[in-house]
């Protein structure tokens, strides 16, 4: 073969990725050893989704994930995503989606997401959309789940509780200005997440509700 | 009717209507800077030569243009439709003799350096279609790309592609 496909001019072979559906650029990698490398997968380790921040920034969401840097670069324009890029080091990818972006990204990442070990997830939205595509996607028994029938505010203590079951640590900062709904209280939502799997909780919350009393604390430490 | 000569890099000439030209971004640079388009050039004694294209691939260029005249010429990246495009039967038909070859490279090559984009990306979607459903050996034996990697490297990645199967 006088000419390869790493001859190619550089946008030819970005054209070609262009009509390639996620699988048929992971078996490319099968291919020649600069395919491999052009979609480089360097550790199992790097495959898993270690750490997830969502916040909420004008019905926006970024999100953070270990990935292998140049399926998700593809993945990204695929998916028409323009505001990405690459932080610490180029470990993490942070975008920005609206929930619907969320969930295609998601349903393309379903598999790489439940085969992952997630030990951290941050959330800083209630944004009840966003809350079903997690809990599809992180756990398969939660599917039945029906969001329209909860308000927001039960929607983040079920999904807490459900994450509570995957996850050894779980981090939620509440914006107290949208809560309407009587909650039970920060003692009892503490139990039953520290009953689970999960053993690292942090709750953030300036509302009076959240505070907890001394006798709680002991509570919590017995 | 204007005719043009374009020179391939084995100093074959081909004369091809001005109208057809229009197609590639870099013959059209080409034809403005040379002043081909005034009235008062002598275009057929000004040939244009094509340095990094062989004949045997212009003459391919060529018969595409000639079937794609009066197309409107595709500008700029134009990504986002890119996943909607269907290969015509025709281009199917052109691609499929030298498919699995270097010539459809090569006509990728030259689609790109002489910047047709209609043909790049049909060129390049015909090459992505022979790569969907098929294995890392599948694509290596159908375009006969030698296989670099040892049994053990082959698993490796394997094992590493297992999330998405």
């Amino acid at each position: 073969m006088l000419l390869n496909f790493l001859e190619l001019p550089q946008n030819a072979i970005k054209c070609i990725f262009d009509f390639m559906d996620y699988k048929s650029i992971l078996r490319i990698r099968e291919v020649a050893k600069p395919m491999k490398n052009m979609f480089s997968l360097p550790s199992t380790r790097e495959l898993s989704i270690s750490h997830i921040d969502i916040f909420d920034e004008n019905h926006s969401f970024n999100y953070d994930f270990y990935f292998f840097k140049s399926y998700f670069i593809h993945m990204m324009r695929k998916m028409k995503i323009k505001e990405y890029s690459f932080v610490n080091h180029s470990h993490a990818l942070e975008a920005t989606m609206n929930s619907a972006e969320f969930a295609r990204f998601v349903a393309a990442v379903k598999s790489l997401f439940q085969l992952s070990e997630i030990r951290s997830l941050t959330l800083t939205t209630d944004n009840s959309e966003f809350i079903d595509v997690l809990l599809t996607s992180l756990n398969p028994i939660s599917n039945s789940y029906q969001a329209n029938t909860a308000s927001l505010r039960s929607n983040v203590i079920d999904f807490a509780l459900q994450l509570a079951d995957l996850v050894e640590s779980i981090r939620f900062v509440y914006d107290e200005s949208t809560n309407s709904e009587p909650l039970p209280s920060t003692l009892q939502i503490i139990e039953r997440i520290l009953s689970r799997k999960c053993k690292n909780l942090e709750i953030f919350g300036s509302s009076r509700q959240y505070r907890l009393s001394l006798a709680d604390i002991e509570k919590i430490f017995q | 009717m204007v005719l043009i000569t374009l020179v391939s890099s084995d100093e074959q000439n081909f004369p091809v209507e001005r109208e057809l030209l229009k197609q590639s971004g870099t013959i059209e640079t080409l034809i403005v800077n040379m002043n081909l388009d005034d009235e008062d050039t002598d275009a057929a004694a000004m040939p244009i030569p094509l340095p990094n294209v062989k004949g045997d691939v212009l003459e391919k260029v060529i018969q595409w243009m000639e079937h794609h005249k009066g197309d409107p010429v595709k500008e700029g990246d134009n990504e986002d439709n890119n996943a909607e495009i269907v290969v015509p039967q025709w281009d199917d038909d052109f691609f499929k003799p030298a498919m699995y070859g270097s010539k459809h490279l090569e006509l990728t090559v030259a689609a790109s350096y002489l910047d047709i984009k209609n043909l790049l990306t049909l060129s390049c979607k015909a090459i992505s279609n022979t790569f969907k459903g098929k294995t890392g050996p599948q694509i290596r034996e159908e375009w006969g790309v030698p296989n670099e990697f040892t049994p053990e490297e082959e698993e490796a990645i394997r094992k590493e592609n297992e999330w998405s199967e």
